[in-house]
């Protein structure tokens, strides 16, 4: 079976520093021994991949040779960058083939944090928008639609808020657990099954986007769904999980057939000969491509909850947010709390950023405490744009910086797109209109909506 | 009195063999750019982390003081810059000498490249090598960034007389103590 991390033991130098980063205990074995990933604990976030400093020596005496090891790993075989012992499985090798596949039609979405990483693996300033160049970069590689993630994070905006606020409404479970971040939803499954049911329905923007390629897609533009290669760009290791899982396929088929990190698009785009920074910004394709401010910063800690509110806020009160910058949820630092007055409702919030920090929050809801509405939570310690498969920061000292030249460069976007609350996408209000019908109606629930499953 | 080299030590006692100072190393003499995409040839890293038995650290250039490798260099390839022995690698031929000399095995042989790509000796159908080893970080201002990556802070910079200075008034005040008493 294919891996989604993986430790290579004969590169491991046993020196634990991923045990430390681990968010979920999920590493060890014995002192001074390459270790080992305890798969029914591990959540495919891979923070361990970006820790990782144990590289293939040159021309090292490993039993596998490095254009074996780069084979094995799916890696395209033009990739310089070393090897390091913690890695996730690549894609690489099979979205090149599908792109030279004349029997196929190929849909890519890319997921907001890609396009505030990707421009580090050309040697360009951390946290600098390519959002632009990134669409014209899948287009020259011969993408046939190009697609975004960041529509679908609209979408879910319409989907999840709906139903929290029925669940406040109708006295449905409480409090809601955002349910976006795979390694989190794994979490959940494995070690907290009971609270099950405080988990969002809501499939994540991937797999939204993914079931809408092969139906809506499909459909407006008239191509066989069987004939359609579905990829996606995730700054995420454990997205190609989530791709994999067997309830993922509400179109009839793997809503999603690859995903590739955007470590893995930087290989893409250099094997393909492609000048990035010379390449001019466009715009993603129409129907399932708009994208609002709200629907980008779900790539930040606190994004997503930011989000649910600025459309919450207006559904519940009909009137607009006096500041659509809702900086109490922003920045958290690994549990951050805070009230929201919306109408006649104290909404209460908590932004969990860093899947560790999550037990005390998840103990008061079993001890009966738990006063609050709405949890976002996210795996990665800053969320996406710090996740395991963005561009991996090289020097330690370096990396906070990093991350908050990305974090910064998510809110700036945000405040430069003319749209900026997922309620006003139009092409998420045409989505309803001609397909959809209403939120949480029965297309929805049938192509956007899920299920979880006990594992352990 | 003649100012001695300095040269960084690892403590085999803290390192935990993870080799940033190696990517480090590299990444601080090669590489433009902050994440791993940016490195377009294998890894040659000036210091050598090493393991024998249960203990692991770096080895490195002392910076001698009578440089057995510039002295063994036929080319004089190899001098010393104020404190620091240095390589002006375009004279090294590759002949290795400097490798056989050095006490330590801080020199190693590397592959030249030129935009990603391995530079031939055309006539001999080989890579053209040159020798590689611990420049203190000479064009960096903060210094060596090996002892600045470390996560256990398993590296430090040693400067011989303030070591000595150092370990005398610790010696004496180990005695004042005993006196004390």
């Amino acid at each position: 079976m294919q891996y989604t991390i993986e430790i290579d033991q004969e590169l491991c130098t046993g020196c634990r520093r991923c045990t430390d980063v681990c968010p979920v205990g999920a590493i060890g074995g014995p002192e001074g021994m390459p270790v080992e990933i305890n798969y029914d604990k591990c959540c495919f976030c891979g923070q361990c991949v970006q820790i990782c400093s144990a590289y293939q020596e040159y021309k090292s005496d490993t039993s596998k040779p490095r254009e074996i090891k780069i084979k094995e790993r799916g890696l395209l075989e033009s990739v310089k960058e070393p090897l390091f012992a913690a890695h996730n499985m690549g894609h690489g090798r099979e979205v090149w083939q599908a792109l030279h596949n004349p029997d196929v039609v190929t849909m890519v979405q890319c997921a907001p944090a890609v396009r505030v990483g990707l421009a580090e693996d050309f040697g360009m300033e951390s946290g600098e928008l390519v959002a632009g160049k990134m669409i014209t970069a899948l287009r020259k590689l011969g993408f046939d639609k190009v697609y975004d993630t960041n529509f679908t994070a609209d979408l879910t905006i319409m989907e999840e808020g709906s139903e929290l606020i029925k669940r406040i409404q109708e006295n449905g479970v409480l409090p809601m657990f955002t349910s976006c971040c795979p390694a989190w939803v794994k979490y959940v499954e494995q070690e907290h099954f009971d609270i099950q049911a405080n988990l969002s329905t809501c499939k994540s923007p991937q797999q939204m986007a993914g079931a809408l390629f092969k139906t809506y897609g499909t459909q407006v533009d008239k191509i066989d769904p069987k004939k359609v290669v579905s990829v996606s760009v995730m700054p995420c290791t454990a997205k190609k999980f989530e791709a994999s899982r067997s309830e993922m396929k509400a179109s009839g088929c793997q809503d999603v057939d690859l995903v590739l990190t955007t470590r893995e698009l930087a290989n893409l785009i250099k094997h393909a000969g492609i000048d990035f920074k010379k390449l001019e910004p466009s715009q993603p394709d129409s129907v399932l491509g708009a994208y609002t401010g709200a629907g980008h910063i779900f790539g930040v800690t606190g994004g997503v909850m930011e989000a649910a509110l600025r459309t919450g806020y207006e559904l519940i009160t009909g009137k607009a947010l006096d500041d659509i910058n809702i900086l109490d949820v922003r920045y958290s630092e690994g549990v951050k709390r805070a009230t929201i007055q919306v109408g006649d409702l104290a909404v209460k919030t908590v932004v969990v950023a860093g899947l560790a920090n999550v037990a005390p929050i998840l103990e008061e809801i079993k001890n009966g405490t738990a006063d609050f509405h709405f949890v976002e939570v996210m795996a990665c310690p800053q969320g996406c744009i710090s996740g395991g498969g963005q561009p991996k920061v090289l020097l330690e000292n370096e990396r906070k910086e990093v991350y908050a030249s990305r974090s910064q460069s998510m809110y700036k976007h945000d405040e430069e797109l003319p749209l900026r609350k997922s309620h006003d996408n139009p092409e998420v209000a045409k989505l309803y209109k001609d397909f959809l019908g209403k939120p949480l109606g029965h297309k929805s629930h049938e192509l956007l909506h899920t299920h979880y499953v006990r594992r352990g | 009195m003649e100012k001695l080299s300095p040269f960084v030590l690892g403590d085999g006692k803290k390192c935990i063999g993870c080799k940033a100072c190696e990517i480090a190393c590299h990444v601080s003499h090669n590489v433009e750019g902050i994440t791993a995409g940016n490195i377009d040839t294998p890894v040659f890293p000036k210091l050598f982390v090493t393991r024998v038995e249960e203990v692991t650290m770096p080895v490195q250039c002392h910076h001698c003081e009578d440089a057995p490798c510039a002295q063994a260099c036929l080319e004089k390839a190899i001098y010393f810059e104020g404190d620091k022995v240095l390589i002006q690698t375009e004279k090294c031929k590759g002949c290795k000498d400097c490798l056989v000399a050095c006490p330590f095995g801080a020199v190693e042989l590397v592959p030249r490249f030129t935009k990603g790509e391995v530079v031939i000796q055309e006539n001999l159908g080989k890579p053209l090598l040159y020798g590689n080893k611990c420049d203190l970080c000479n064009t960096r201002k903060q210094g060596p960034i090996c002892i600045e990556v470390c996560p256990e802070k398993a590296l430090r910079l040693v400067e011989p007389h303030k070591e000595k200075k150092d370990k005398n008034i610790k010696a004496v005040a180990t005695i004042a103590g005993m006196f004390k008493k």
